[in-house]
């Protein structure tokens, strides 16, 4: 019985803390500027999301050991230091990007400019870092973010045709603006798909003991979690198709993308909006700077965890106080957190292949994940997708950068 | 063979005028659509406004940020002279700037809570979107 | 005994249990006529660092040195106190006496200020 409970609260987290700065931008854009087009986007994304999150709590569950440590003992330092240092500088970016984020959802409310709150915001995070356990932060951000559930409820009635949706399901080419079509399918992909999410799921896989015997469990919150997670990021996209798409305008400021609320939600769309966008990004904020900790810990053997007292895992606090200090002294810097949020997201994809080929290599590893190890389409599949959504990325940035 | 010369030349200069109008026609075209969305943005904020949908507050910050987009396009489109000499370039800076003045005359009239001024501005706008692009 | 594989970078215990870090370098016999042999195992970031180049571990070593906190380091435990190899080294020693739980305790003086430490 309380297994079905740990089960349905795990898939609500999961869709709770599903949306955030990255898939709120990339996926308002999406929309605006070519309608339903790129759903197949988001739901390719999702998919792979879900592939690798499985593994992640599979890998952690079986070896008992997180990500980033199983990748040390395997690979050894000299290899990892590459794709460590990589995702270290995309989390401090995107991170900034999330404190920005925030900013703005409060900017929305205000009309008090974000740089202004971000040293609130940053003590905010601190805080809930410092007091919570595992367990409350992964419920306080998921059920709390259930109010992106708004997406859902605006794109539901705004009444779309339900025959476009699905033939959007498929991918098709652009009939305009191909470079910046490509561009944006990569970023969704870039958006969904955070290396620390992985490392950050293993981690709480670890905290919270899961077992061999409760795999099914981990497949069931992974692929329904994410599942309905996507359905919100798709109810962004087809929000902002339905209203800003049809008017023409191009999302390039986060108080454009609140409009799209007006239709569904009259008096309520700005609140909705800020509170939708604001407590998204604060729970990935969160993540991230735990997942900071997590990583640095894990890599350089310290102890670790946030269900132990902060006091008896000093550096391992300080490594995540760390992490979050440099990045509030990059948001304070005032970068536009849209254009900070598209530079992460991009490189996000352009770097995956690095976290993601190792990962493929220790999930087909008996000393790691004994007899569960992944499927051979499985591993294909992925594998492809993140060296082509590289390459692919790696020719289309540069356009875009340059056309733009 | 000087004839053949003479017309490979021509044939070569024309190639790269049409490219260069090509890229000039495409920049041209990426700016107007810049303009239209921000123009079509403003609409919208003025009449979710007049609608009781936003508040004041939110209704300046919006416009300000509206406002500040425009003026980065226009330096944008002011820093090529190529496109200020061509007649759609040049038009086309003229009608960004009435945008902006039409922006800066709306904060005024929602600070003001003066309905009546902002829904004239709203038939003032000088970039309305030409459709789908 | 694969020395990569079996050794190098597999989490350290000690006789307790408690986790003590990661193996971060092997010190090495060479000999003429056999093939090497492992003589210790090193712990700290400044050899993790040495690894993977030369010159960050000469930075690492010198921020030991800046913060007062290279007694002792890199910790090196020699072959024979290791008591076990399977899912984690187990060695001979306590974690409490170690450089690495003078940098924890050392830090707590200043985290376990902070209201809610413990």
């Amino acid at each position: 019985m309380s297994v079905i409970v740990d089960l349905i609260l795990g898939v609500v987290t999961s869709i709770g803390g599903f949306v955030e700065v990255g898939s709120i931008s990339t996926s308002a854009q999406a929309g605006s500027e070519f309608g339903f087009q790129l759903l197949w986007a988001v739901a390719a994304a999702g998919l792979m999301l879900a592939m690798l999150v499985e593994m992640a709590g599979r890998l952690a569950a079986v070896s008992k050991q997180p990500l980033a440590a199983a990748v040390r003992e395997r690979f050894s330092i000299q290899f990892q230091i590459v794709p460590l240092g990589a995702e270290l500088l995309l989390d401090l970016l995107l991170l900034a990007a999330e404190i920005g984020g925030v900013g703005i959802a409060m900017k929305l409310a205000t009309g008090v400019g974000f740089q202004w709150w971000i040293v609130p915001i940053g003590i905010a995070i601190w805080t809930v870092l410092w007091r919570c356990g595992f367990g409350l932060i992964e419920y306080g951000i998921g059920l709390l973010g259930l109010v992106t559930l708004s997406f859902v409820v605006a794109a539901w009635r705004l009444g779309p045709n339900t025959h476009d949706l699905t033939r959007s399901l498929l991918p098709s080419l652009p009939q305009h603006d191909a470079v910046r079509y490509a561009f944006i399918a990569v970023s969704i992909v870039g958006a969904t798909v955070s290396p620390y999410l992985l490392n950050f799921y293993s981690s709480g896989t670890v905290e919270e003991k899961m077992t061999e015997k409760e795999l099914w469990v981990n497949r069931v919150t992974a692929y329904m979690g994410t599942g309905f997670g996507t359905v919100v990021s798709m109810g962004i996209l087809v929000t902002s198709a339905m209203v800003l798409g049809p008017r023409s305008i191009h999302v390039e400021s986060y108080e454009q993308a609140a409009l799209m609320f007006v239709p569904a939600f009259g008096r309520w769309a700005i609140a909705l909006f800020a509170l939708s966008l604001g407590i998204g990004c604060f729970g990935a904020a969160v993540e991230i700077s735990l997942n900071g900790g997590y990583v640095a810990s894990q890599v350089l053997g310290w102890a670790w965890g946030a269900n132990r007292p902060r006091g008896s895992a000093t550096r391992f606090t300080a490594a995540f106080t760390l992490l979050l200090l440099v990045s509030l002294a990059i948001a304070i810097l005032g970068f536009d957190p849209l254009q900070l949020t598209m530079i992460s997201v991009a490189l996000t994809v352009v770097v995956m292949p690095l976290m993601v080929l190792p990962f493929l290599v220790l999930m087909n590893d008996e000393r790691f994940v004994k007899q569960h190890t992944s499927t051979a389409i499985g591993n294909g599949f992925l594998a492809a997708l993140t060296i082509l959504g590289a390459l692919l990325a790696i020719v289309v940035i540069p356009l875009e950068v340059l056309g733009g | 063979m000087h004839a053949g010369f003479r017309r490979s030349i021509l044939a070569v200069i024309a190639a790269l005028v049409l490219t260069g109008c090509g890229r000039e026609d495409e920049a041209i075209r990426q700016h107007r659509q810049a303009f239209e969305s921000l123009g079509s943005t403003m609409a919208a904020i003025d009449e979710a406004w007049l609608a009781g949908h936003l508040s004041g507050t939110f209704t300046v910050t919006a416009l300000a940020q509206t406002l500040q987009l425009a003026e980065q396009e226009r330096a944008a489109l002011a820093a090529s002279p190529e496109m200020l000499a061509d007649p759609r370039g040049a038009q086309l800076s003229q009608s960004a700037e009435r945008l902006s003045r039409l922006l800066a005359a709306t904060i005024r009239d929602v600070r003001a809570a003066d309905a009546g001024a902002v829904r004239r501005h709203l038939a003032d706008n000088p970039l309305p979107p030409q459709g789908r692009s | 005994m694969d020395l990569v594989r079996d050794l190098l970078d597999k989490k350290v215990v000690d006789r307790h249990g408690r986790e003590m870090g990661r193996v971060d370098r092997l010190v090495l016999e060479l000999r003429d006529d056999a093939p090497p042999r492992v003589t210790a195992i090193e712990l700290g970031p400044a050899v993790l660092a040495d690894r993977v180049r030369p010159i960050f571990g000469r930075w690492m070593r010198g921020l030991e040195v800046a913060l007062g906190i290279d007694q002792g380091r890199p910790l090196r435990i020699p072959f024979a106190d290791i008591l076990g190899t399977d899912a984690h080294i187990k060695v001979d020693a306590a974690a409490g006496e170690t450089p690495a739980s003078t940098v924890e305790k050392g830090l707590r003086r200043w985290i376990g200020r902070i209201p809610g430490a413990t």
